[in-house]
C-alpha cells in the first residue's frame, strides 16, 4: 500500500525535484518494492507524455544534415578500419558473419526476453490490481468493522455507566435498608424493654393482687375467725349490788384480748379502783384483766389482755378494790355477765 | 507511446542505430525531432542553444544506443531523458532559470501553427490530441510546479523559493499534478 507520502516522493523522484539526498534514499526503497516501480513508471510515462502539449516548433532545416555530418566525422569513423583484399579467403573473412549470427541470436534471446518481462509486468499489474481491490474490500471490512467495535464500545460505555448507576441505588437502597433495620432493631429492643417493664408491672400487680387477695383471703379468714372466736357478754347489775352500772364485753379467745364498755358508773375515792374479773371454769377463782377507771359522765371503755390463758370463758365481773387492783377480788361484784 | 508497434521499431531502429546504421539513425530522427527540439527550445528558450544541444543529443544517440535497455523504458523515453537533461546542463551552464509556460508559449511563436506535427508521428494524431486535451486539464499552478522541476532542473527547495510558497505546497501540487495526470492519460500512454 502506497501512501500519501510515498506517492509525493515518488512524483518529487520523477520529476527530478528531490533533493540529491532524499533521492537516493527512495532509490533504496524502491529496489524493493514492485508497486512502487510500477507507480514511478506510470508517473514517468505520464510526465514524458506531458511534452506532447508543447507548442511544436519545427527544428533548422539543415540540423539534421549538420547531425548527419558531425557523426560521420573522422573521430567517429576512425575506428572502422577497412579490410584489405589479401585477407578475403582467410579464416578472418567469417568472424564478420559468426558476430553478426551471434548478434540475431542476442536479438532473438533479448526479443523473447522483452516479451516474457512484458507477460510479467502485465501479470504483476494484473496482480497488483486484484491486491488493489482486495486491499478495498478489505479496508472496507475494517472501516465496517471499526464502526461495529466503535457501537460495541458505546454500548460498553453505556453498560459501565448502568452499573455505575445500578451500584449506585444498591448502595443506597442498602444504606436504607440498613437505616431500616437499624431503626427495626431499636425500636424490637425498646419493644422488648417496654414488653419486659410491662411484664414486670404485670408481675407486681400479679403479686400485688395475689397479696392483697392472700390478704383479703387472710383479712377474711382473720375476720370470720375473730368473729368466730370472738364472744359478746352483756353485763348486767348485780341484784344484790345497789349501783346501776351497765355494759358489754367482747372478748377474742384466739387473741385473748378484749374490750368492755359500761356505763353509770359512779366516781371512786382515790385510794380505789374498778377491777375487770375473768370467770373460767377451769380456774378455781376468778383471774384478774385489770383496773380502770370512769370518765365524768360515768362511762368506761377498756380494753384488756387476759394474763393468763383463758379458754372457755365463762363470763365477766367487776368489783371495786383498792387502788392498783388485788390478786384475788375482795369485794362484791357489782355488775356480772349476763348469760 | 504505449503502441507496440512503435515501440518494438523504435527499439528495432535503436538496435540498428548501435550497428551504426545511418538509415535508421536518420529515420529516428525524422521521428523525434520535432518533439525533442520544441521540449528543448521550451527549456532553453533560445533556438541556437536548442539546435546546439539537438545535436548533441543525436550524436550521442548514435554513439550510445548500444547501451539502450528496453527493461528501463521505452525508446521515446530514454531518448527523452536524454535531450531533457542536456538541455538542463546548458540552462544550468548558462546560470539561467527555466521560464514557465505561459510566458514561452507567448514569446515564441510555432512554426507550423499546429501542435500535432511531430508528436503525431509518435503517438498517432488522435492520441497526441487527446493527450494534450488531458494535460492541459492540470491546473495551472500544478503545471508550473511540475514543468519548473521536470523542464528547469529545479529541486523542490527551489521552486518553493522561486514562487515563494512553501515547501508543503509546492510538495502538494506536484503530487496532485502527477496523480491527476497518471490518471488521465491512464489509456493513452
Amino acid at each position: 500500500m502506497i501512501d500519501e507520502r510515498k506517492e509525493a516522493q515518488a512524483s518529487l523522484y520523477v520529476v527530478g525535484a528531490l533533493p540529491p539526498e532524499e533521492a537516493r534514499e527512495f532509490e533504496h526503497s524502491l529496489r524493493t518494492d514492485l508497486e512502487l516501480q510500477l507507480l514511478i513508471t506510470e508517473f514517468r510515462s505520464a510526465a514524458d507524455a506531458m511534452v506532447v502539449s508543447f507548442p511544436r516548433v519545427q527544428p533548422p532545416s539543415d540540423l539534421k544534415q549538420r547531425i548527419l555530418r558531425s557523426i560521420d566525422s573522422p573521430v567517429t569513423g576512425a575506428n572502422i578500419v577497412p579490410l584489405r583484399e589479401s585477407d578475403f579467403g582467410s579464416w578472418l573473412m567469417w568472424v564478420p558473419w559468426a558476430l553478426a549470427a551471434c548478434f540475431a541470436l542476442l536479438c532473438i534471446i533479448l526479443l523473447g526476453t522483452s516479451a516474457s518481462l512484458r507477460r510479467q509486468i502485465a501479470d504483476l499489474r494484473q496482480n497488483i490490481e486484484q491486491i488493489s481491490a482486495a486491499s478495498t474490500e478489505s479496508e472496507q471490512q475494517r472501516q465496517e468493522l471499526q464502526t461495529v467495535i466503535q457501537q460495541v464500545t458505546n454500548y460498553q460505555q453505556r453498560i459501565v455507566e448502568l452499573q455505575t448507576q445500578v451500584a449506585q441505588r444498591n448502595q443506597e437502597y442498602q444504606r436504607d435498608v440498613t437505616r431500616l433495620e437499624d431503626q427495626l432493631k431499636q425500636g424490637t429492643r425498646q419493644a422488648q424493654a417496654e414488653r419486659v417493664q410491662l411484664n414486670r408491672q404485670i408481675n407486681e400487680q400479679q403479686t400485688l393482687i395475689d397479696e392483697l387477695k392472700d390478704t383479703i383471703s387472710q383479712a377474711t379468714a382473720a375476720t370470720s375467725d375473730r368473729f368466730a372466736q370472738t364472744r359478746i357478754f352483756a353485763l348486767l347489775p348485780n341484784p344484790q349490788s345497789n349501783l346501776q352500772a351497765v355494759g358489754a364485753a367482747a372478748f377474742d379467745t384466739s387473741a385473748q384480748q378484749g374490750v368492755i364498755v359500761i356505763q353509770n358508773l359512779q366516781p371512786l375515792p382515790a385510794s380505789q379502783d374498778y377491777q375487770l374479773w375473768f370467770i373460767d371454769p377451769r380456774f378455781s377463782s376468778p383471774v384478774s384483766g385489770g383496773v380502770f377507771g370512769p370518765d365524768a359522765r360515768g362511762q368506761a371503755r377498756y380494753q384488756f389482755q387476759a394474763n393468763l390463758a383463758i379458754e372457755a370463758v365463762g363470763g365477766f365481773a367487776v368489783s371495786i378494790e383498792r387502788k392498783g387492783g388485788v390478786a384475788l377480788p375482795t369485794g362484791d361484784a357489782i355488775i356480772m355477765r349476763s348469760n | 507511446v504505449n503502441d507496440p508497434v512503435t515501440t518494438v521499431d523504435d527499439t528495432q531502429l535503436l538496435r540498428r542505430i548501435a550497428q551504426q546504421d545511418r538509415q535508421a539513425f536518420s529515420q529516428l530522427y525524422d521521428r523525434y525531432a520535432t518533439v525533442l527540439y520544441s521540449t528543448i527550445l521550451r527549456v532553453l528558450e533560445n533556438r541556437d542553444d536548442a539546435a546546439d544541444v539537438m545535436q548533441e543529443v543525436f550524436v550521442t544517440i548514435w554513439d550510445k544506443a548500444g547501451s539502450y535497455n528496453p527493461n528501463v523504458g521505452r525508446p521515446f523515453n530514454w531518448v527523452l531523458t536524454m535531450a531533457r537533461n542536456k538541455a538542463i546542463d546548458r540552462l544550468r551552464a548558462q546560470k539561467r532559470r527555466y521560464s514557465f509556460v505561459e510566458e514561452v508559449a507567448q514569446e515564441l511563436q510555432p512554426d507550423t501553427g499546429f501542435y500535432d506535427s511531430g508528436s503525431a508521428e509518435i503517438f498517432g494524431h488522435e492520441r497526441a490530441g487527446l493527450i494534450r486535451a488531458a494535460v492541459e486539464t492540470l491546473p495551472l499552478e500544478q503545471r508550473q510546479a511540475i514543468e519548473m522541476a521536470f523542464l528547469g532542473g529545479m529541486t523542490q527547495n527551489e521552486i518553493s523559493a522561486a514562487l515563494q510558497q512553501p515547501l508543503g505546497t509546492i510538495k502538494a501540487r506536484i503530487r496532485r499534478g502527477m496523480l491527476k495526470l497518471r490518471e488521465n492519460l491512464k489509456d493513452l500512454v
